[in-house]
């Protein structure tokens, strides 16, 4: 599994997108840390797709089930590869956010809630993305990735309007505390679930 | 025994495979065919791709449907036109392939890229089709493999990226116990390289031979309408209907040699394809 990570690492740094995404992040953090969060874990749930296409260029899948790793273990490196970027920029986002304001003075948004809503969409994204392409390709998983883009655009609208609809979540998590495992369980069952599809797409799939 | 095919089938609509071959220890064995005739299906067959239909497919003793990344440690494979990404570059290989074999020796690997010109900095699309080939070849020597699956590999390459391919495979085979699947349409690198040949058409294997029997006895008959009716056809396998009369193909020349008047050539293998492919059985 080593491996796979350090091929898709391999993919990613001769990839546009490690320039790309920093540059915009970096114009974007200027305007502000709450969308900045949400479009930074979009953009890590995007790298496995990224990887996904490389793997599909001049045959490559074929060729890789070739190598001493299973079915199973690239499947996996693929979960663990969305892991690692989300966890990884997130978390570079949240500390350039921090000393942004520190240095500009800005007020401190809610960082906390942005970084939720952007992990629930990650968390969407890459749940949906990963058995797509498994199952479809690249090319043809690129449509239900848009599906799930769709969902996530609707996600940051509500996202926007959330200093409205704030209020009443707070005031309902305070009568109800309880409320607050409904996105947890979410952002646990949703990739267990992919990941139980996307084994069992790859184990059926013929290269 | 390394490989083992009885009878492998695959349905692709009109296409059916129905493979049976040997490839043994020491041995490197050929698998010559038109294009579409299932060189690369036999391949993925083996190397558990794709789902067989029927019959049994072994690698290393073991079915090969349920080969774990341990034996395919013992494998160095190359498919046609399939590879790691263009993006990256032989450094890059050399880290993946670092951490996929316990064998590999990362330092020994770029030496060697180096003795065969190639650029470990330069992207893999960047590099020529022969550099690329090369690479790709040493890739699958570079561990130590028991086994070489190698679909196409002289496929695209000029006569000197050709002899460089086939003088590492006669280095590889210099260690005992190891053996190669190679596919080719390129009958001279056969001739030279393998120890017997399996000739598929159409998904079934036409003919099986070791490649001296084959250059040393096969021959081809040319005759007119009237030799040919009075030939004795026992030891002919196939006949072709030429313009100028008819060709025979048999795996006795020297016994057709004997006979006065009658002319003769040396059959090699690209002969014996067309014969055994767009022949008839004796008429």
């Amino acid at each position: 599994m080593k491996a796979l990570l350090i091929k898709d690492l391999s993919y990613l740094k001769s990839s546009r997108i490690l320039v790309i995404v920093p540059v915009v992040g970096l114009i974007l953090s200027l305007s502000g840390g709450s969308f900045f969060i949400t479009w930074v874990c979009i953009m890590a749930a995007s790298m496995v797709q990224t990887t996904f296409t490389y793997d599909e260029f001049e045959n490559g899948m074929s060729y890789l089930l070739t190598l001493p790793v299973s079915r199973r273990q690239y499947v996996r490196s693929k979960y663990l590869m969305a892991l690692l970027c989300v966890a990884a920029m997130i978390c570079a986002a949240l500390a350039l956010t921090f000393v942004l304001d520190a240095v500009m003075g800005r007020a401190q948004e809610d960082l906390l809630t942005s970084a939720v809503a952007g992990l629930i969409v990650a968390d969407l994204y890459i749940s949906v993305s990963i058995p797509g392409i498994i199952r479809l390709g690249v090319e043809r998983g690129r449509w239900v990735v848009l599906g799930v883009s769709a969902v996530a655009a609707a996600l940051i609208v509500g996202a926007a309007v959330v200093a409205e609809i704030g209020t009443a979540l707070e005031s309902a998590l305070t009568r109800s505390p309880w409320l607050a495992v409904i996105p947890l369980l979410f952002l646990l069952v949703l990739p267990v679930l992919s990941y139980r599809l996307s084994m069992r797409f790859i184990s059926k799939k013929e290269y | 025994m390394l490989i083992k095919l009885d009878h492998a089938a695959k349905r692709y609509g009109d296409f059916a495979l129905d493979c049976t071959l040997e490839v043994r220890e020491g041995y490197v064995t050929g698998l010559v065919g038109a294009n579409g005739s299932g060189k690369t299906t036999t391949f993925k067959t083996l190397l558990g791709l794709i789902d067989r239909d029927g019959g049994t497919a072994e690698v290393f003793g073991k079915d090969a449907a349920s080969l774990t990344p341990a034996d395919r440690a013992r494998m160095g494979v190359m498919l046609a036109d399939a590879g790691f990404s263009g993006y990256i570059d032989l450094r890059a290989v050399a880290d993946i392939q670092a951490a996929l074999y316990q064998n590999f020796d990362k330092a020994a690997f770029l030496k060697k890229c180096k003795e065969y010109d190639l650029d470990t900095k330069k992207q893999l699309r960047r590099l020529s089709r022969g550099m690329r080939t090369k690479a790709q070849l040493l890739c699958a020597l570079s561990h130590g493999a028991d086994l070489l699956l190698l679909d196409e590999p002289t496929s695209g390459l000029d006569v000197v990226a050709r002899d460089e391919i086939l003088d590492l495979l006669r280095s590889y085979m210099q260690q005992e116990g190891r053996g190669i699947l190679i596919s080719s349409h390129i009958s001279s690198d056969l001739e030279g390289l393998c120890d017997d040949v399996y000739m598929i058409d159409r998904g079934k294997i036409v003919l099986h031979e070791d490649t001296d029997r084959l250059l040393a006895r096969y021959g081809l008959l040319k005759l007119d309408e009237s030799a040919f009716e009075a030939l004795d056809k026992s030891r002919v396998l196939r006949t072709k209907k030429e313009s100028w009369g008819v060709s025979c193909l048999t795996d006795d020349r020297a016994y057709y040699e004997a006979v006065p008047g009658l002319v003769v050539d040396r059959a090699g293998i690209d002969t014996v394809i067309t014969m055994m492919i767009r022949g008839e059985a004796k008429r």
